[in-house]
């Protein structure tokens, strides 16, 4: 028979603690609701409008569309740019740029030094590091990996990360680069085995042709800032690089960065971001929906603005002769047929 | 002739008719002196009148936007487009700035802050190697007809990102947007918005032409064109009067029992208009239509009082007794109609909306008055008068016709018919409950609600919400920190997360907010690179961004302990306003700390939202209040539940019905309906008071179910039909009004005094035939032969000879 007094001794020993530790726990929980939490720690929200939010860079791996930006957002899209499904992403961190260092590992970068790392090709993602405890806490602006295990990330006051090992460590590589005054890092792109180029400012950029081990600095004739960067290697065993940024200022380089040729835009519109064609030409976005189509032997482009005029930051291809953009307006696409010889 | 019934009058009629010359004389003096008052009596068209003042949106809105207020400033647009080209056209932009030029130089605008793509404060910013660069979107030293200087202006217009705010998404229109201040800084005198609003419509025409056209919207506009409106409704009163004036002829043959009505009815409403100016008050945008009601209440009161005269003067009493007598019968029923109908208008002082107040209190004030004017005055100069035989011998005929509408209405005493009546009534309530289903709350259309949906401009409206990717539909949500802590990553990160939430909220076209620009600072300030388009960690460099380029002026006069978040909505639906208001208070309530707490808000849309509230809130205390009253007057008058039960049942049936009805039309119950529960209930009562009331006295006298209300029916009852389809008449014209709410009030109200009508001549006599009958069964009834209706109808020489007793305490005195 149940007798009332078995409430206290209930209360007694361990079990009581129990009890006691439960209820705490409890009021612990309610208390935490209310916690205001940090963007770092809050998953990415499911939303319809993601994919009109800003979006900053954008990459096809093996015919998937995977696009990244402001809070945490991660998109992908199966079907060339038809549809988009948003990842599983455990921050709302504004994210600046995506790379892939094999098949199915991924890299993401963004503000407040965030790097999210995916495995199973950008479905979903887990954050590895962040610089909430660093002395700099600005954000990191790019990254690329040149093979499955060498790979960069940059970002401002000249912070330069370096994995040898697929991502599995990165270490402060700013001892390797010649930028005493700090300039920023705006982009990095890989030319011919060992050859890395970084994008920064005041005219600079780095280069280095010893894998990564020391970045000697090529001052343009330029005095401005330098936000994409494009490399590959030449048919000539020499690097075909395109430097672009602020002011619509364009300069390419077809021995390697030896000698820059600087190309007129005819715009002063800021130049964002680029992405090779097959036949060895460059499509290059930028504000105003500015896109430009530099030709094969890097000389001239030709203009073409898109409708609503809104920043543009970063372009893929896709199939049939489209591009699909990303910027201020989220993902939209475009057909370049009429940029085509 | 017959033999007459003496009655025994009660003080109060002595008095009233021994002093009948002195009332007389003091009326005509009153009616001078206030018809002089009425004279000045002025619209109010303030449109804080609208807005329920002391809700928490409200007033959270007026604490914090404290600073603010002071400017008052009234928004303008006119979008100019063109049919044929685009705004970048040399043609085009000629004319864009003529037109420009013309309104900046209008009396009462704020020259300064105009804009258009001339004005020099219209930049573009571009960034280049050097840092910014900017200029004015149009270069007057480079404007010509070339193509180079079109491309420029395309450019231009572009980087100075106003596609969508002035220049349409398809390039073929601009805007050209000012204040209007609301008195001349000059020499202080108030603007007459009328007039301004006239000299906008001179320049609309001076402009227009086939390839061009201008479409204008703002307040003022808008007010404008509902004064536009108003003005109407004087001759819709007239239209209503005249109407009025024809049909009592018809009904009375008397010109005398035509205009003494029409008469004293009218020196009810002039003396409500005077009052109302005594008072202080003016004529408030929907109290504008009481005068038309308190008119109409008075018509259908003295219709009973001719009636009542013309009746016993046929029975050969003088002027002055049948004035006498009718007075007596009538006084006290009519007494409670129309506390009732004050009463029940009364109710709507509730509702804590300012206008709505206005429309109770103006609306009681007239009823009051037509206790005065149409059951004291009306008989008083009807003993002056008296009828003409014409009347007289109208009447006689009437009476003694047999008609077989009043035989065929007289059935639903009948207690077979009635119980069939009540099994379609069962019907009805059913089917008004389904159909009331759908009733909305709010407005359900687009643009300026108060006009029609295809007025000048609604339409304006929509091409300006359709071209652009601006609204005028506004909410300001407020976030509160305390004081210098305004500016944390914490408030403005928080502030951004609800942002994005109301961004991710259905109808919500744009949301701008201290974190939006903080991040096109630190976009531009870092040479427009896209990549630091976010919060800034760093509080320094955030405050730093949300200060720069002077986009952010201090909202809370410099002691940094609020943010604003400004959103634009695509409608102001209640469905919308409801999603937005829902997610501020969900995350308020998940978010709000001792740092920093969200609250609602100020902005046309959220003043629309808080009175949504409130009418929702009040929707059902109206009716309960309005039939408290009304049940709670009939049961102090007629001593029987019964009674209550006969008079109400009818007007509940005909408030659904006219939920139903609402649904069914798209009407959403807001300001503009919500009083016309009351009113239509207020006047529907009197119909019942006066047909039960004789009904009941006819009873009393012991006759049969079916012979009293025959003989209800061919008294009352020919009354009551008359004021319930010529008050019909006179509301219907509304429906053509070109103000909105006034035509949805038009179909409302007669749709109830229709209904109401039928419900007293046909639901009414059901319910008593069914419950009175059981009463008199159980009661034991005066005994009389014919108490079951089965012998034959009585000839109208006997009912005359049996006349009825006044209800109530008067003590019957043999012949």
């Amino acid at each position: 028979m149940y007798k009332p007094v078995d409430l206290l001794t209930q209360f007694s020993g361990l079990q009581g603690m129990l009890w006691v530790a439960l209820g705490v726990l409890v009021l612990l929980g309610t208390a935490e609701a209310r916690t205001y939490r940090d963007p770092i720690d809050l998953p990415a929200q499911f939303s319809a409008a993601a994919s009109q939010s800003l979006l900053l860079d954008i990459v096809n791996r093996s015919g998937r569309l995977i696009a990244v930006g402001e809070r945490g957002h991660i998109l992908f899209s199966d079907d060339q740019g038809l549809s988009w499904r948003q990842a599983e992403v455990p921050t709302r961190s504004h994210l600046n740029a995506i790379a892939f260092s094999d098949e199915n590992t991924g890299w993401a970068v963004g503000e407040d030094q965030v790097l999210l790392q995916t495995r199973d090709g950008g479905l979903s993602w887990s954050l590895v590091s962040d610089g909430r405890d660093a002395d700099q806490k600005g954000p990191l602006l790019d990254i690329h990996f040149n093979s499955q295990s060498e790979g960069f990330a940059i970002g401002v006051f000249n912070k330069l990360l370096h994995s040898r090992d697929g991502g599995q460590n990165w270490l402060s590589w700013e001892a390797h680069i010649d930028n005493l005054d700090e300039w920023h890092l705006f982009a990095i792109a890989a030319g011919q085995e060992g050859h890395w180029y970084i994008a920064s400012e005041m005219g600079l950029l780095f280069r280095s042709v010893d894998g990564g081990e020391s970045f000697a600095p090529i001052q343009t004739d330029h005095g401005g800032s330098f936000h994409g960067i494009l490399a590959r290697p030449g048919e000539d065993g020499l690097d075909r690089v395109v430097l672009f940024g602020v002011g619509g200022v364009l300069y390419t380089s077809v021995d390697g960065g030896e000698q820059w040729k600087r190309v007129n835009t005819g715009t002063e519109t800021g130049l964002a971001g680029a992405t090779w064609l097959a036949d060895g030409s460059a499509l290059i976005v930028g504000a105003d929906g500015l896109i430009l189509l530099l030709n094969s032997e890097l000389t001239q482009v030709k203009q073409h603005l898109i409708e609503n005029g809104l920043p543009l930051s970063a372009v893929s291809l896709t199939e049939n002769n489209r591009a699909t953009l990303v910027g201020l307006g989220g993902v939209q696409s475009l057909s370049i047929q009429e940029f085509l010889p | 002739m017959t033999r007459l019934y003496h009655y025994e009058f009660s003080r109060l009629t002595q008095a009233i008719f021994h002093y009948r010359g002195l009332i007389l004389l003091l009326s005509v003096f009153i009616t001078l002196f206030l018809g002089y008052r009425a004279a000045f009596v002025e619209p109010d068209t303030r449109l804080e009148r609208l807005i329920p003042a002391t809700h928490e949106y409200v007033l959270t809105g007026r604490e914090f936007m404290r600073e603010d207020r002071s400017t008052g400033g009234s928004f303008i647009r006119v979008a100019v487009a063109s049919k044929t080209g685009s705004v970048f056209d040399y043609q085009y932009l000629n004319t864009l700035q003529q037109i420009s030029d013309e309104i900046s130089l209008l009396d009462g605008v704020d020259t300064a802050g105009l804009k258009s793509l001339w004005s020099p404060s219209m930049l573009w910013f571009a960034i280049t190697p050097e840092g910014y660069s900017s200029g004015p979107v149009i270069d007057n030293s480079q404007f010509a007809d070339t193509p180079e200087s079109r491309a420029q202006i395309r450019v231009n217009t572009l980087r100075a990102g106003i596609v969508g705010s002035y220049v349409s998404n398809d390039f073929t229109a601009s805007i050209i947007d000012f204040q209007v201040l609301p008195a001349n800084p000059r020499t202080r005198q108030a603007l007459d918005y009328n007039a301004f609003a006239d000299e906008l419509e001179r320049v609309r025409s001076k402009y227009q032409s086939d390839d061009l056209q201008i479409h204008i919207i703002g307040d003022v506009k808008k007010v404008a064109d509902l004064v536009d409106g108003f003005e109407q409704i004087a001759l819709f009163f007239l239209a209503a009067a005249l109407i009025t004036l024809v049909l009592l002829f018809k009904y009375s043959r008397c010109l005398k029992s035509t205009l003494v009505p029409l008469g004293c009815s009218l020196v009810a409403v002039v003396w409500q208009l005077g009052i109302l100016n005594l008072l202080g008050y003016g004529l408030g945008v929907f109290s504008v239509l009481v005068p038309f009601l308190v008119f109409a209440i008075a018509v259908s009161h003295g219709v009973q009082v001719i009636n009542g005269v013309a009746h016993e003067a046929a029975k050969g009493r003088s002027r002055i007794a049948a004035a006498k007598v009718t007075f007596h019968l009538l006084h006290r029923a009519g007494l409670l109609a129309l506390l009732s109908d004050g009463i029940g208008f009364a109710t709507l002082f509730v509702i804590d909306i300012g206008a709505i107040k206005d429309l109770a209190m103006v609306a009681s004030v007239g009823v009051a008055l037509v206790i005065i004017s149409n059951l004291l005055l009306l008989p008083i100069v009807m003993s002056y008068v008296g009828v003409t035989q014409g009347c007289i011998d109208h009447a006689q005929y009437k009476l003694e016709e047999r008609s077989s509408l009043w035989e065929g209405l007289a059935l639903f005493a009948d207690p077979n018919i009635a119980r069939r009546t009540l099994v379609v009534v069962a019907l009805l309530i059913a089917g008004g409950v389904y159909l009331s289903q759908d009733l909305k709350i709010g407005d359900l259309d687009k643009g300026a609600p108060e006009l029609r949906a295809d007025s000048r401009y609604n339409l304006d409206n929509n091409f300006i919400t359709d071209n652009f990717s601006v609204s005028t539909d506004l909410i300001t949500i407020f976030a509160g920190t305390p004081d210098e802590a305004c500016e944390s990553y914490k408030v403005v990160d928080l502030v951004d997360r609800l942002g994005w939430a109301l961004q991710n909220t259905p109808g919500v076209q744009s949301v701008s907010s201290p974190a939006v620009t903080a991040k096109i600072n630190r976009y531009l300030g870092n040479e427009g690179n896209l990549r630091l388009m976010a919060l800034p960690r760093d509080e320094r460099v955030l405050t730093r961004a949300m200060s720069k380029i002077g986009i952010v002026t201090t909202d809370d006069g410099g002691q940094c302990n609020q943010q604003r978040l400004h959103i634009e909505l695509a409608d102001h639906k209640q469905s919308t306003l409801l999603a937005v208001t829902d997610t501020v208070h969900q995350f308020a309530a998940e978010h709000d700390d001792a740092d920093v707490w969200f609250r609602l808000g100020d902005g046309n849309a959220a003043y629309e939202a808080a009175t949504n509230e409130v009418i929702e809130k009040a929707q059902n205390q109206i009716l309960i209040y309005v039939y408290s009253v009304v049940a709670l007057m009939c049961l102090l008058m007629f001593r029987s539940f019964r009674a209550v039960i006969c008079i109400l049942v009818p007007l509940a049936l005909t408030s659904l019905l006219c939920q139903a009805l609402m649904a069914q039309l798209g009407i959403g119950i807001k300001v503009a309906t919500l009083p016309v529960i009351a009113l239509g209930v207020g006047i529907g009562v009197d119909y019942g008071i006066y047909i039960y009331s004789r009904l009941d006295s006819y009873l009393k006298l012991g006759h049969s179910m079916r012979i009293a209300y025959l003989e209800t029916l061919k008294t009352t009852g020919k009354a009551v039909s008359f004021t319930g389809m010529t008050l019909a008449v006179g509301v219907a014209t509304w429906i053509f009004s070109p103000i909105k709410f006034q035509a949805d009030m038009g179909v409302l109200l007669t749709f109830m005094f229709l209904l109401n009508m039928i419900g007293a001549l046909t639901l009414l006599p059901a319910l008593a035939g069914l419950l009175l009958r059981q009463a008199s069964q159980t009661a034991g009834a005066p005994s009389s032969a014919d108490q079951d209706g089965d012998k034959p109808v009585l000839a109208d020489a006997q009912i005359a000879a049996t006349e009825p007793p006044a209800t109530g305490h008067t003590k019957t005195l043999a012949g």
